[in-house]
């Protein structure tokens, strides 16, 4: 199959390594050669972290180049801004509608608006999604990245289906959290088509 | 953060074999120990060579092997090189830096050489992601006589290290296993082995000639661990993990490590893969003589040696082409960086220079918003946070300009803004010692702070010292009962062990005590003005007595408790702020800067997911604006 680069980023915290996780092992799973590329230690405490997922035969490295990534899902907007260099030109965004100012003092934050702008001003594909909204009507905020990936399926971006992210959730999470996070899944997918439907 | 949740992790590192399981690159290599046997792991945990043994240590009792957190690197090493003299298979494993503490006996593993099959694994961090260098641990191969082995992807670090065992008790030889982040913290397809009914139990095997390194066998040893490395350089071609492709001859690359995927990658992006000859090296120190002769035996043109850091490979082939009179042009760090990762684009970059193409990478997205940093921060509810804020102000109040040497751990973060109490922050346990001398050799008031982790690790000889020649120190020890930076392992001081517990906590206290500390206090950060009052009654000790004092500000690591109450599924009461008795004066905000307090249009407001219910802002609000939900 076609090597695939997909971005994942946001704050330390959120779940992004757990949803490089959840997307990495239903890939494997498939046989997909797969890498996911992740940093701990001092770099995840509230920082802006960044997962590497890449598949496909060809795929060697574990790292994305800049201006190689189909995608970039960002469950954060000024995160999503960020690692906006590692876009392809057909790329795709999908990002999360939160805004988490890093807590610095005396540091000018850019305002929703001013980011949304500015995805409009280079003209990046991007779809905006309130993925804690959806999550808690699942059931728990923290399945907003669950619902991100639900987003990620509905756009065709990983070559997997909601059952196989679903077998990678009861594989990978403790069981109390299968059901919520299964949840959220469906609704992000659901949220994200109709997205994709009007725009 | 960290997902694992014991069974889920077990059920995967052991599943059986034929399996192809996605592993991080570091549950590769302790898979790959499981499948050779080992019956004895140890470690001190830091980034990025943490999951070996804690995959280990989650499995350990199922497979019935014996699994620590050692006090320290050097100690680790010890353990794993005992086990070793006992005839049984082990492993000890630490980060990059971690190797220069442990050293010592390293250095006298190189001429003794082993018993059972000894792995050293040292996680090797370039780019510096989580460490405080990006030292090149190949050279302490060569400094120690003990070969060097580079995985290059999960998958092959787990059949690797599995083959090692066999390799270290062929030539009675420790083996260095050196994955870099790009491969200890890589998920891949890993496809499984049989797992190897490990030998438990061994008996001493008693060598005078090689274990007692008193002159009269250290001259010897040496020799003979030299003999050793040559043997092992006219050998190593046939490891199957050193490899090589035939091009047409035109030119090559020969790569190392992680690096080896980039080269890959780059010759396919630059259209020149075919034609590449290619030598693969997982043995980095001895270089394999006979492949790479072969691979020079048929290039015409130039060769670019691609490996990250320093030229360690570089210099061995160029020194190996002189002895054997071979003239092609030998490239390396002459175009590639010596300094962080490597990656696709470098080396594209590297090769089209050499190869006299162009290669151009096209960024299509540049925002030109300004964003602001997002360094790592202590967690909300963190008592780290808490004890600096309570330094901070006893030392205004106190009217004293400090010194304040910092530690490594998750209160290194303490040097951001706005507490700024890290002036200086150089190695396990250094900040004490340095401490002492800048106490010694000025009129410095200077209050040190360190972790309970790193005060066992390497703490105790400088407070020893303290106490010894009667140096004017503070020492405010951040005791959140954990190794927290690493994902919450446990230390002397936690009362359990890397496989449960339990276990007879030592107190620091106590600890401080014996050694002599006549100031020796405990504080809970959570309570402010006590804090306060107490760091300025330890400061006050330190000006008028003129000896050490030790605060030891205790709270449990506030994310670790947070996940256990989410477990329990117990509710967190959080705190919210009054828009009638708030002033905006930003005292919560900027002085204490807690990642739940933020400010949206000049207001201020508490996020309620991520506060965690610890009321420290609402006791350092003088308006007494902050209030628990529900009052």
């Amino acid at each position: 199959m076609e090597m695939r680069n997909i971005l994942l980023c946001g704050v330390g915290g959120q779940g992004i390594i757990t949803m490089g996780r959840l997307i990495g092992n239903a890939l494997v799973d498939k046989g997909i050669k797969t890498r996911v590329t992740e940093v701990h230690g001092l770099a995840q405490r509230g920082g802006s972290v960044n997962v590497h997922v890449r598949f496909g035969e060809e795929v060697y490295s574990p790292l994305i180049c800049e201006g190689a990534a189909q995608a970039i899902v960002a469950l954060e907007l000024i995160e999503g801004v960020r690692y906006l260099s590692y876009l392809s030109k057909d790329g795709v965004l999908l990002v999360n509608n939160v805004l988490i100012p890093p807590p610095l003092p005396n540091v000018k934050i850019p305002t929703r608006k001013e980011i949304l702008k500015e995805f409009k001003r280079l003209k990046v594909r991007f779809y905006l999604v309130d993925a804690v909204e959806i999550a808690l009507k699942a059931g728990s905020a923290a399945s907003a990245n669950v619902a991100m990936i639900g987003g990620m399926l509905a756009l065709d971006l990983l070559p997997l289906t909601l059952q196989d992210i679903e077998k990678s959730i009861r594989e990978i999470l403790p069981p109390k959290f299968h059901e919520v996070n299964s949840r959220a899944l469906k609704m992000g997918y659901d949220k994200v088509r109709k997205l994709k439907e009007t725009l | 953060m960290r997902v694992y949740h014991g069974v889920f992790m077990t059920k995967q590192l052991l599943a059986p074999p034929g399996e192809e399981v996605l592993l991080i690159g570091n549950e590769a290599i302790a898979r790959g120990m499981l499948e050779a046997g080992i019956a004895v792991a140890s470690a001190y945990p830091g980034t990025p060579s943490t999951e070996i043994v804690e995959a280990l240590s989650r499995v350990a009792e199922e497979v019935g092997i014996y699994v620590e957190w050692s006090t320290n690197e050097k100690v680790a090493i010890e353990v794993a090189i005992g086990a070793s003299m006992c005839g049984i298979r082990a492993a000890a494993a630490m980060k990059h830096v971690g190797v220069n503490v442990a050293s010592d006996p390293l250095m006298s593993l190189g001429y003794s050489g082993i018993e059972g099959g000894l792995i050293i694994v040292t996680a090797d961090d370039p780019n510096a992601h989580s460490s405080q260098n990006e030292q090149d641990n190949r050279y302490y191969g060569m400094h120690a006589y003990i070969p060097v082995f580079e995985p290059s992807s999960p998958g092959e670090a787990k059949d690797l290290t599995k083959d090692l065992y066999a390799l270290s008790e062929k030539y009675k030889t420790a083996v260095f296993l050196r994955p870099t982040t790009r491969v200890c913290h890589v998920r891949g397809n890993v496809v499984l082995g049989e797992l190897k009914k490990s030998v438990k139990r061994g008996t001493f095997h008693r060598d005078f000639s090689r274990w007692v390194l008193l002159p009269v066998n250290s001259r010897r040893l040496h020799e003979e661990a030299i003999n050793r490395i040559e043997k092992i350089a006219e050998e190593i071609h046939e490891f199957k993990y050193n490899f090589l492709k035939s091009g047409d001859g035109s030119f090559g690359v020969i790569a190392s490590g992680v690096a080896y995927n980039y080269a890959v990658e780059a010759l396919k992006e630059l259209g020149v893969y075919e034609e590449a000859s290619v030598l693969k090296l997982a043995s980095t120190y001895p270089i394999p003589k006979k492949l790479v002769k072969e691979f020079f035996d048929n290039i015409e043109g130039d060769v670019l040696i691609i490996e990250e850091l320093d030229p360690i490979v570089e210099w061995s082939v160029k020194v190996f082409a002189k002895e054997e009179g071979i003239e092609n042009v030998i490239h390396g760090k002459d175009l590639l960086p010596r300094v962080k990762e490597l990656n696709t684009g470098l080396v594209a970059s590297a090769l089209a220079k050499m190869l006299g193409k162009t290669y151009d990478r096209k960024i299509h997205y540049k925002s030109i918003l300004k964003l602001p940093p997002r360094p790592p921060t202590m967690c909300p509810g963190c008592g780290h946070r808490a004890a600096f804020y309570e330094l901070k102000i006893a030392s205004a109040k106190a009217k004293v300009k400090a010194v304040y040497p910092g530690d490594i751990g998750c209160y290194t973060l303490g040097f951001f803004p706005p507490y700024r109490l890290v002036d200086i922050s150089f190695s396990m346990g250094s900040g004490l010692g340095i401490g002492l001398g800048i106490a010694k050799a000025s009129d410095e008031l200077v209050a040190a702070t360190i972790g309970d982790s790193t005060f066992f690790h390497a703490g105790i000889p400088a407070l020893i010292n303290a106490v010894y020649n009667t140096t004017p120190i503070l020492l405010v020890v951040m005791d959140n009962g954990v190794t927290a930076m690493t994902g919450h392992q446990p230390h002397p001081g936690s009362g359990y062990r890397a496989t449960g517990g339990p276990a007879t906590p030592l107190k620091i206290e106590d600890i401080a005590k014996t050694i002599g500390v006549e100031f020796v206090e405990v504080i809970d950060p959570y309570d402010v003005d006590a804090s306060i009052k107490e760091i300025m009654n330890a400061i006050e000790y330190v000006r008028r007595e003129g000896k050490p004092a030790v605060i030891i500000a205790r709270r449990p690591c506030a994310l670790m408790v947070y996940r256990q109450k989410v477990r329990r599924g117990e509710r967190i009461n959080v705190y919210y702020i009054d828009r009638d008795k708030c002033t905006k004066c930003g005292i919560c905000a900027n002085l204490f800067a807690c990642p739940a307090i933020y400010v949206e249009n000049s207001e201020y407001f508490i996020n309620p997911t991520l506060c965690t219910g610890c009321g420290v802002c609402a006791q350092i609000c003088p308006f007494g604006a902050i209030r628990l939900k529900g009052e």
